[in-house]
This record gives C-alpha cells, sequence and structure tokens, in this order.
C-alpha cells in the first residue's frame, strides 16, 4: 500500500511461503492442557460422592448378606412372585406413559416452534414445561385429585349432571390414574428434550424437497422422520427411564400401595420386621439401576447414530 | 423529477435481507394438538383452583391460601424448603457453570459422556439414592450421622444438587450453544481479563437468563421434592411432605392443593418473566425451549 | 480472461452422455417477471420488478444484501407469493401454481442436501417424487454425478467437502430435467479457489444444457464473469439489466456504476455537442439529453480509464500506491478536486510516491451524475 516500489530483481524467484510466525495451530487455540482436567474434578468427584456412593453402597448391599458375598437377594427378587409382579407392572406402566407422552409432546413441539420465536404462544409453553417437567412428583398428583379425584371436580360435576358415578369406573389411584398423571409431566419433559432436534430441520431441506416436487407427506416420510428418528428414539428412552422411577406421584396419590417397584424398594427398606428385607430392598434397588443401565445403553447408542448424520 | 423522487424517497435501511415469512394461516394440526394440550392442561388447574377455594366448612373463600400465613408449621417447612432450594441453586451454579463452560470450550470430546452424566440423575431413580443414603446412614459413624445425616439441610441440599444438575446444566448449556464462547473468551483474555474474570464478567452476564431459568427450575424442583426427604424422615418435614399431610388429614386437602397452585403461578411467573429478559430479540427465544 | 468452457470429467471424443443429448433437443422456456411486487410488512422486498429471461439464457441478479434479488428467486422458485403482478414461465402464469408443481431445479446456498440420504440418493430424490422406478433413477442419477465430477457416491453429505457438496446439489437439481434452473448464491459458502472452478463448470454446463437460469449473487465478478445478462438491483428495484460489457463500461445509473468495480466521480461541465469537459480534456457523452451545456456535473471514470503520466507542473500528486498483482492503483490527490483512482497493469507503472503527475482520460464515452444527488433517475428498461 505505502512506500516506494521494491528494487526490481532480475526474473522470477519463487520463495516458500513459510515463516517463523505462522498462524496458531489449532491445538493453541483449543488444546487440553492438564489445567483444564483438573478443572473438571470438582464437578466429577461432587457426582462420585453424591450420585455414584449411594448407587454404590446399593449395589453393594444387594450383593452381601450377613457380610459376605451372595448372589441370594438376586434370586429370590427374580423368583418369587412378590418381586416379579411389581417388576412387570412397572415395565409396563413406563411403557406407555413413555411412548404415548412421546406422541403428544413431539406434536406439541412442532406446532409450538412452528410459530414465532418470541411470540407470546412460545414464551408460554416454554416457561409451563419446565415448570411441569420439573414439579413433577407430588404436586402434580395433588392437582389431579383435585380433578378427578373421588371428590374432585370433575367427578362431581358428572354426578350431579349426568348421574354418572366416575369413580366407579376410574379410579385415581389405579395403574391407569396414575398413569394418566404421569402424562401431566412427561409430556413437558419431551417438548424439552425434543425441541432442539425440531430446530435442528434445517428449512433449506424443506424448501429442496418442495422443489424436487415433494409434498408435505412426502418430506416427512422421506426426510424429517428418519432425521428425528434417533433423537426421538433417545428422547422416549429418557422418558421411560424417568417414568419407571417415578415414585412421588405415587406416594402422593395413594400412600403407594400400587404394586410396583419403586413402592416395593420403599417398602422393604423401611420394613423393620423382617431381618432380610433391607438387602431385599436393596437388590430391587439394584435391579432398577440395571433397567436403568439398559435403558442408558440404548440412548447412548442411538445419540451416536444420530450425531453421525448431522455433524 | 418523479423518477428521481422515486429514488431519493427510498427509506435508507441497513444491511439486512427481508425477513422469511412465516405462513398467515396456522395448519389445522397445529391448532387442534394445541388445542388438546389447552384443555389438557388447563383443565385440572381449573378444577384444582375450584378445589382449593372450597374452605373446610365447604364454602367457598380464600382461607386455603391465607392458612400460609397463619399456619406456623406451614411457615417453617415453606422457610426451610425455600432456603435448601436457595442454597441448592448457588451451589448447582457454582458446580455447573464453569464445568460446562470448561467442557465447551477445551474438552468437547466430553461432551457425549456429560450428557450421559446429566441424563442419569433423571432416569436413575431417586429412590435408589434414597435407599442407598438410608444405607449409608445405618452403617456411617456417628459424627456423620449427627452432623449431616440428621440435619435437613446438609444432607438434603447436596442431594437436590444432583436433582437439580441436569436441568441446570441442560439450561446452561443451551445458553452457551447460542453465544460464540471461543471468540468471547479469547477477546477477553487478550485484552488481559484473568480467567475468573473472564467468566464473571463475560460469559455469565451473555448466559445470564439460561443461568436464572436454571436455578428457578431448581427451585421448583425443590418445593416438589418428596421421595428422598421422605425416606430420610427428617424432623422438621419440607414444604412438599408437609403438603401431603394436610391432604392427608380428611378435612384439609383444599390447603395442599391452594398451596400446590401457588408454587407452580410462583414459578411459572419467574420464568415467564425471565423469557422477556433476554438481551437477544427476534430469531433467539429466551425461554426453557 | 476467458473461461474455460470444457467440462473436466467428460472425454471430448466420447459420446455425449444421455442427459446432455436429451437437453439438447429439449425446449427452452423464457421467464417474466411483470410487475411483481413483495412487501413484508413495512419492509418492501420488491417494487414491482419487471424482468424477461430469454430462453436460454443466463441472467445474474446481483446487488447488495436486502435488494431483493433473493425475492425474486424465491418467487419465481414458488416458496413466496407475490402481492402483486405475475410470473409467466413459457407464456403460462405459474403465478399460483405451488412450488412442488413448478418443475425447476433449485441450487441452495448450503446444507440443502438430504443428511440421512447417500448421494446417490439425493440426486435421486426428485425422480423418485415423480415415480421413476428405482433402477432408472439410480442409473440416471450416475450419469448426472459423472456430468459434475463425483465418483463416490454411496457416501452421505456430511462426508462431502463444500465444493463436493455444492456439486451434488447441481446434480439434483438437473436430474429432474427443470424447465428453469435456480442459483441462490451457490458459490458463496465456499473457498475462494473451488469457488472459481466451480463457476466455470456451472457456465459450462448450463451452456451445454442450454437451460434458462437465474443466478443470484452479490459477488460482481462472479455475476459478470458467467451471465449472458447481468442485472443490477438496488432497494427492490431493477436498475439496469444489460450484458457484463455494458453494465461495466456503460452503467445507466450512479449506484450501477458504484457498484460493479470502482468508479471515480470527477466534477467537469457540460459543453455544446455533447460533450463533457473534466481534467482538462473534452469528452463524448454517453447520456447527454438529460442534460444542459454549461451545467456542473460529475464524470463518472474507471480507474482505468485514467493514465497517470509524469509530469512536474501537473496537477496531481500519487499519494498512496496499491500493488494487486496483475496491475497497480495510484491514489492520485489532484489539486483543488477530490483524490482520484488511476489503475495500471503492473508492468508500466513505476512511478513513485510523491510524483507529480497529469491525467490523460483513455476513453470516448462518458457517463455523468448529477453532484447534487447521490443516485441519478433510475432509467427505464432498455
Amino acid at each position: 500500500m505505502t512506500g516506494p516500489a521494491a528494487p526490481r530483481r532480475r526474473g522470477i524467484r519463487l520463495r516458500r511461503a513459510s515463516a517463523p510466525g505462522s498462524t496458531p495451530t489449532v491445538r493453541g487455540r483449543t488444546g487440553a492442557g492438564r489445567i483444564a482436567w483438573l478443572g473438571m474434578l470438582p464437578f466429577l468427584l461432587y457426582m462420585a460422592v453424591f450420585l455414584g456412593l449411594p448407587l454404590y453402597v446399593v449395589v453393594h448391599g444387594a450383593l452381601t448378606s450377613g457380610g459376605h458375598f451372595t448372589l441370594s437377594n438376586f434370586s429370590a427378587i427374580f423368583s418369587q412372585s412378590q418381586y416379579l409382579t411389581p417388576l412387570k407392572n412397572s415395565l409396563i406402566l413406563a411403557l406407555w406413559t413413555s411412548l404415548g407422552p412421546a406422541i403428544l409432546g413431539l406434536g406439541i413441539a412442532a406446532a409450538v416452534i412452528a410459530g414465532p420465536a418470541d411470540g407470546l404462544l412460545r414464551r408460554v409453553v416454554s416457561s409451563a414445561s419446565g415448570v411441569f417437567a420439573y414439579f413433577a412428583g407430588a404436586p402434580l398428583a395433588f392437582v389431579w385429585v383435585a380433578a378427578l379425584g373421588t371428590l374432585g371436580v370433575i367427578t362431581v360435576f358428572f354426578k350431579s349432571a349426568f348421574g354418572y358415578d366416575l369413580s366407579q369406573h376410574f379410579d385415581i389411584s389405579s395403574q391407569a390414574g396414575v398413569g394418566i398423571c404421569y402424562f401431566y409431566f412427561q409430556i413437558p419433559l419431551m417438548v424439552i428434550f425434543i425441541t432442539p432436534a425440531l430446530e435442528g430441520l434445517k428449512p433449506e431441506w424443506e424448501e429442496a424437497a418442495r422443489n424436487l416436487g415433494a409434498r408435505r407427506r412426502d418430506y416427512i416420510r422421506h426426510v424429517a422422520a428418519p432425521v428425528l428418528a434417533p433423537s426421538f428414539i433417545a428422547a422416549t428412552l429418557i422418558l421411560f427411564g424417568s417414568s419407571f422411577s417415578a415414585f412421588a406421584t405415587m406416594l402422593a396419590l395413594d400412600g403407594c400401595t400400587q404394586t410396583v417397584v419403586p413402592c416395593k424398594v420403599n417398602l422393604e427398606m423401611s420394613n423393620n420386621v423382617l431381618t432380610n428385607s433391607i438387602p431385599l430392598g436393596l437388590a430391587l434397588g439394584t435391579e432398577m439401576i440395571l433397567v436403568v443401565g439398559i435403558v442408558m445403553i440404548g440412548y447412548w447408542y442411538v445419540q451416536r447414530r444420530a450425531g453421525r448424520w448431522l455433524r | 423529477m418523479s423518477a428521481l423522487a422515486k429514488v431519493s424517497g427510498i427509506a435508507v435501511r441497513g444491511g439486512q435481507s427481508a425477513p422469511k415469512q412465516r405462513r398467515a394461516r396456522p395448519r389445522a394440526w397445529r391448532v387442534a394438538i394445541l388445542v388438546f394440550a389447552a384443555i389438557f392442561y388447563l383443565l385440572p388447574l381449573l378444577c384444582a383452583i375450584k378445589f382449593s377455594l372450597i374452605n373446610q366448612k365447604g364454602h367457598y373463600g380464600v382461607q386455603n391460601y391465607t392458612v400460609i400465613a397463619n399456619n406456623s408449621t406451614l411457615r417453617a417447612s415453606l422457610f426451610l424448603s425455600l432456603e435448601i432450594a436457595a442454597v441448592t441453586a448457588a451451589v448447582v451454579v457454582l458446580l455447573v457453570f464453569p464445568t460446562a463452560v470448561l467442557v465447551r470450550l477445551k474438552l468437547p470430546k466430553l461432551t457425549i459422556l456429560m450428557e450421559a452424566i446429566t441424563i442419569l440423575p433423571i432416569v436413575v431413580p431417586p429412590i435408589v439414592l434414597a435407599a442407598g443414603l438410608l444405607q449409608m446412614k445405618e452403617t456411617a459413624p456417628l459424627w456423620i450421622v449427627n452432623d449431616f445425616f440428621n440435619h435437613p439441610m446438609t444432607i438434603l441440599a447436596p442431594m437436590y444438587v444432583v436433582l437439580a444438575m441436569p436441568l441446570v446444566y441442560r439450561a446452561i448449556d443451551t445458553g452457551l450453544r447460542a453465544i460464540d464462547l471461543h471468540t468471547l473468551v479469547d477477546a477477553s483474555r487478550s485484552l488481559g481479563a484473568s480467567w475468573p474474570r473472564t467468566l464473571l464478567r463475560v460469559v455469565l452476564p451473555n448466559v445470564q437468563t439460561a443461568v436464572l431459568g436454571g436455578m428457578f427450575l431448581t427451585i421448583a424442583m425443590v418445593l416438589g421434592e418428596v421421595v428422598i426427604a421422605n425416606l430420610l424422615d427428617q424432623s422438621t418435614l419440607t414444604f412438599p411432605l408437609q403438603m401431603i399431610q394436610f391432604a392427608s388429614q380428611d378435612n384439609a386437602p383444599g390447603i395442599s392443593v391452594a398451596l400446590t397452585l401457588m408454587a407452580l403461578a410462583f414459578t411459572f411467573l419467574l420464568l415467564f418473566m425471565l423469557t422477556f429478559l433476554s438481551r437477544r430479540r427476534g430469531a433467539q427465544s429466551a425461554g426453557v425451549i | 480472461m476467458t473461461t474455460d468452457s470444457s467440462s473436466p470429467s467428460v472425454d471430448a471424443k466420447a459420446p455425449a452422455p444421455p442427459v446432455v443429448a436429451a437437453a439438447a433437443t429439449a425446449s427452452r422456456v423464457g421467464v417474466q417477471f411483470t410487475g411483481v411486487q413483495r412487501h413484508f410488512g413495512t419492509v418492501t422486498a420488491l417494487r414491482g420488478l419487471d424482468m424477461e429471461i430469454q430462453p436460454g439464457e443466463l441472467v445474474a441478479l446481483l446487488g447488495p444484501s436486502g435488494c431483493g434479488k433473493t425475492t425474486a428467486l424465491r418467487l419465481l422458485a414458488g416458496f413466496d407469493r407475490p402481492d402483486a403482478g405475475t410470473i409467466t414461465v413459457a407464456g403460462r402464469d405459474i403465478t399460483s401454481v405451488p412450488a412442488h408443481k413448478r418443475d425447476m431445479g433449485m441450487v441452495f446456498q448450503a446444507y440443502s442436501l438430504f443428511p440421512n440420504l447417500t448421494v446417490r440418493e439425493n440426486v435421486a430424490f426428485g425422480l423418485r417424487m415423480r415415480r421413476v422406478s428405482k433402477e432408472q433413477r439410480l442409473r440416471r442419477a450416475d450419469e448426472l454425478l459423472e456430468l459434475v465430477g463425483l465418483t463416490d457416491t454411496n457416501r452421505y453429505p456430511y462426508q462431502l467437502s463444500g465444493g463436493q457438496q455444492q456439486r451434488v446439489a447441481i446434480a439434483r437439481a438437473l436430474a429432474i430435467e427443470p424447465t428453469v434452473l435456480l442459483l441462490d448464491e451457490p458459490l458463496s459458502a465456499l473457498d475462494a479457489r473451488v469457488r472459481l472452478q466451480l463457476r466455470a463448470e456451472i457456465r459450462s454446463l448450463q451452456q451445454r444444457l442450454g437451460i434458462t437460469t437465474l443466478f443470484v449473487t452479490h459477488d460482481q465478478s462472479e455475476a459478470l464473469s458467467i451471465a449472458d445478462r447481468v442485472g443490477v438491483m438496488n432497494f427492490g428495484a431493477l436498475e439496469q439489466i444489460d450484458t457484463p460489457e455494458y453494465i461495466y463500461h456503460y452503467p445507466a445509473t450512479a449506484f450501477v456504476a458504484e457498484f460493479v468495480g470502482a468508479m471515480n466521480r470527477v466534477r467537469g461541465r457540460i459543453a455544446e455537442g455533447g460533450a463533457v469537459v473534466v481534467l482538462g480534456q473534452r469528452v463524448p457523452l454517453t447520456n447527454a439529453d438529460s442534460h444542459a451545456p454549461g451545467t456542473a456535473v460529475e464524470a463518472l471514470l474507471r480507474p482505468e480509464v485514467v493514465q497517470a503520466v509524469p509530469d512536474a507542473g501537473g496537477p496531481g500528486e500519487i499519494r498512496e500506491r496499491m500493488f494487486l498483482g496483475s496491475s497497480v492503483r495510484l491514489r492520485v490527490a489532484l489539486d483543488g478536486a477530490d483524490d482520484i483512482l488511476v489503475e495500471a497493469p503492473s508492468p508500466s507503472s513505476e512511478l513513485p510516491i510523491g510524483a507529480r503527475v497529469g491525467l490523460k482520460i483513455l476513453t470516448d464515452g462518458i457517463t455523468v451524475a448529477d453532484p447534487r444527488t447521490p443516485a441519478v433517475a433510475v432509467p427505464e428498461a432498455p
């Protein structure tokens, strides 16, 4: 730009473009030194102590009896029907209270993000999802009872208006009743987990598909659904795990007389009469960890596949 | 002259391209599903409101709501829970925020691991954690039992931090993804700011809505958590447990419902107001989703 | 500079691939925009666009962000509907035809490949929508991919580079044998080198297939090098549409003059006989009819039509010198006037900074602008 013209050289001499102060390497910018790994310690230690330790204690206790290693606890819970029935109930309950809310949550999330990002609908749904998903348990149970319990507003209304006693046919504390209550917080959980994936669907894909002759349902069938599938499955797995472990709602709704695994755990752990109940309770706890572990492996596998396409 | 006027009448605009226009008419399925969702969520809530307005004598009144001002046990449990919530929220942010920044900035390979860890508290049954804790209580030395296990704050708050971690991590991570973290940090560091200063003065303000949202959700969670609190059987009941106790007294279910509604409304309002606080307008939303 | 017009992947001696042969016999269509308007709330994206694209022609729409070029393209593609006006293709009014029935091929700027489909399946997608049999459509996909120079077709988009992805996008758009090809800044997201290479390939492909094309870009060298005609847009209006040479040498408005290439504005005065006196020289005018003799105007001069000659008593002094590789650009300060940019081929320019020079105008036709307003009247369409 400025400065006198460089003295002319005879002919053209090529020089390598390297210079001592070349551009910084990628590693220099994102390289992780030892300090970075040290920085992870507080978090990892905390989790290890307050999450890992109780879990370890449970598993350890399940595998011991009278001070030495044994598998008798496990053989007990996997053979006696008083323990197998709750397992079956839990699994079935978790299944439909994860699939149903998954589909409904997907629909609601899709409906919401189609609107403007800073519109009223989005704000309301965003706030409400957070509240319902994380309040869960006891508080929601009360709302539910107020609506559909034996003295609930809807029940009373039906009785007085139509002479139809809802409580005869629909018991809020039955598995079905509790399950529908689960929907209340499972759906927002799904909305929260699936929204990032939905927003990851690029508008260019939809437009390109249309340009190539696809109607909306063709686009969904050939592009949107396959791309969303891994995230959908992952989110459903989370819902399954959350439902399987849900216990507070039951506790609040009817003091946990239902035969599902969490209640059994509670029963055994608080039972001071039988001497062997605590290890059994812990074994049941371990069983739950196992189920959850399988869910987590499924989740991890699906997320890896999902990440592959959308790099 | 007219052509000139046409040209000079053009308003000078910045270099923004025309906004992508959404469809003006909402599609039928959108409306249908949102109506369904509205009914599904509003109906029970409306019932609950009606329910809560029936006082113990069977008439309408707001006694259920004012009881909190009168009943000292309830007040005590509310304050206890709020205390625990505050401590939990503070600790969890302190723990999660630097870690989230660290992972996104320096250790991106750990992202999947972090995601797995943050899913754990959601799927691991709190009942199992509680069982483990109970077991630890049985076998722990006496001084630990006295100092930690017997006080609600010291035993519940740390566990609640674990339970709150997923939502706070998720909120903060979403907030970090939305900003150009690398550039911000590089700029701050090159101007001479130390790491703590950078985190506190540069990064944190840019994700403040996410952090606040996470904290509010933590409060929501603490006000509703019964599993661990129940199993660990403390002398002073936490707020949600107190609510359950009221419910089991057959002349006061309305109180529990009233309290629930207040807690729900309070948290919802906090989160809703938060969505207006975001610095980004337009294309970015400012809430949990 | 001439562009190489042979596609690198096809041997000149081999018979033309079926897709090219078919296209050569296909009918070509013309596109017409008539009074097309589009508003977004208070923002006017297009104000009455009138434009015609001849059959087989490549028109490049050039302009700054927000000028409306992308809006025009999207209206043609069917992703948006105009608030007023009509769009016709081959004489048929398609204004209300939905996007998926328009039979046009579009290449987006980025991210448009379907991530869950292989390259082959991506290209075959349009044919699948048209219910072509699997064997046939995959075969055709392979033909097209060969045409754009891609061999490994069972990979997924995320495994390809930006340039390769755009090649796939082009093949995918061509697979359906569209009547019109639309390109929305297809090269903007690519590296400079890949951009140049792909630019030439797109042009050669378009010419061989003879497909009517609308190409939107903000890069003027891109527009000038590949288009049959360039349309310069600003604030929702088409300021000029002409061949690249005409746009460059005879800009109709000051905006076009300054947007395309560098431009000097030098004060001068209209003289008798359709000429202007500037820098002490009398040069014929191209747009004399709108100005009376004696009017003070600003002459629009490209840097390369002004020559700096050493002159100890000259009116100019060299202040800056920018070496651009094949040419040198000098900033000359004039006594009592604004600075002027002069450009000359490198070997011929040795003048140092501080040298006093005289200026010589090398062209025989100048356009002038009214110095009082930033933009001159928008001309009628040629």
